[in-house]
């Protein structure tokens, strides 16, 4: 049982950091992303950018900075670091027990 | 022998009014009208924004400001003789976290409640060139940011189109639309940041772009929100 609990903390911790990692391996948590709208403008013969602010989450390394929404408790570094030592304990105990 | 001289002599001197003649152009926006006109800077026209990136070895930020307001006095037949002031408010800036926008915003960077504006006043242009309704050169001024004002020479590329009855739909008056990339370094304007965040976390200069757009009304030159 402690077996397969250290294998899901490392294989959650695992999901995190690779998460993280598709999604930019940013170092703190987002909750907009700026969107460049770009749009061709007639009247003056060219492209115009516009920076828009689109909700999105984006994980990062140490979590927004603050706890005020539940975006704001996904903190990869600390979480997927937990996960990895509760898993190591899970396994050095049921290895002391066998 | 004189003959050949006179003609030389005519010649050059064709050449040297060609030239004057070119250089006189070089300056003129096709197709406007002249005499100053003042532009105001406004969102009937265009989005006017300022987006900026830092670029630091642990994280790259973007972000962006609105509150863009400002007038412009421009001379459509001689873009040199362009002057004005832009402003952005410090409080619009975003960087899409709120943690970190409130940061940004606190007296270790921008200190936005005691230096509420960013400003860039054009005393003199350089290298000023034309073709067709579009101008390109370098606007001199003095940007102010952090209560610390320092020359700048922004480089800008200003399209201008006379009023008909397609602008008028946007606004009144001839439109402007004016594009400028420039880097400001954070260390020229006293901005020390937190503790060892500039240079890993945040680059110590910013890249940033401004896209403005204006309606010139004639005796007047402006941009507004």
């Amino acid at each position: 049982m402690k077996k397969a609990i250290a294998i899901l903390c490392f294989l959650a911790a695992t999901g995190l950091i690779v998460w993280w990692l598709a999604a930019g391996h940013h170092m703190w948590t987002t909750t907009k992303q700026g969107v460049d709208v770009v749009t061709k403008d007639e009247i003056f013969g060219t492209e115009t950018h516009t920076t828009k602010w689109e909700d999105k989450l984006t994980p990062g390394l140490m979590g927004s900075g603050e706890i005020k929404t539940p975006a704001d408790f996904i903190m990869i570094g600390p979480e997927a670091g937990v996960l990895i030592l509760v898993g190591g304990w899970l396994i050095v105990k049921g290895r002391r027990k066998a | 022998m004189v003959k050949l001289a006179s003609l030389l002599k005519s010649a050059a001197l064709l050449v040297l009014l060609s030239l004057a003649a070119h250089s006189a152009q070089a300056q003129k926006i096709a197709g406007a009208a002249a005499g100053p006109e003042t532009v105001t800077l406004t969102d009937k026209v265009g989005h006017n924004q300022f987006t900026w990136i830092s670029e630091a070895p642990m994280e790259n930020i973007k972000g962006s400001s609105a509150g863009v307001t400002g007038t412009l006095t421009i001379d459509p037949q001689d873009i040199s003789k362009l002057r004005g002031t832009i402003h952005t408010q410090s409080a619009t800036m975003q960087t899409g976290n709120a943690t970190r926008d409130r940061h940004l915003l606190s007296s270790e960077w921008i200190d936005a409640a005691r230096y509420p504006q960013i400003s860039f006043t054009i005393t003199s242009m350089k290298d000023v060139k034309t073709n067709g309704a579009v101008a390109t050169g370098n606007a001199v001024g003095t940007f102010s940011l952090h209560g610390v004002t320092k020359a700048m020479t922004v480089p800008f590329k200003l399209t201008y189109v006379p009023e008909s009855e397609k602008t008028r739909v946007r606004a009144p008056g001839d439109l402007v639309m004016v594009n400028a990339d420039f880097t400001v370094s954070l260390k020229d304007f006293n901005i020390a940041g937190t503790e060892g965040q500039i240079g890993s976390k945040v680059g110590e200069t910013i890249k940033v772009s401004a896209q403005l757009f204006g309606n010139a009304l004639r005796g007047t030159t402006s941009m507004a929100q």
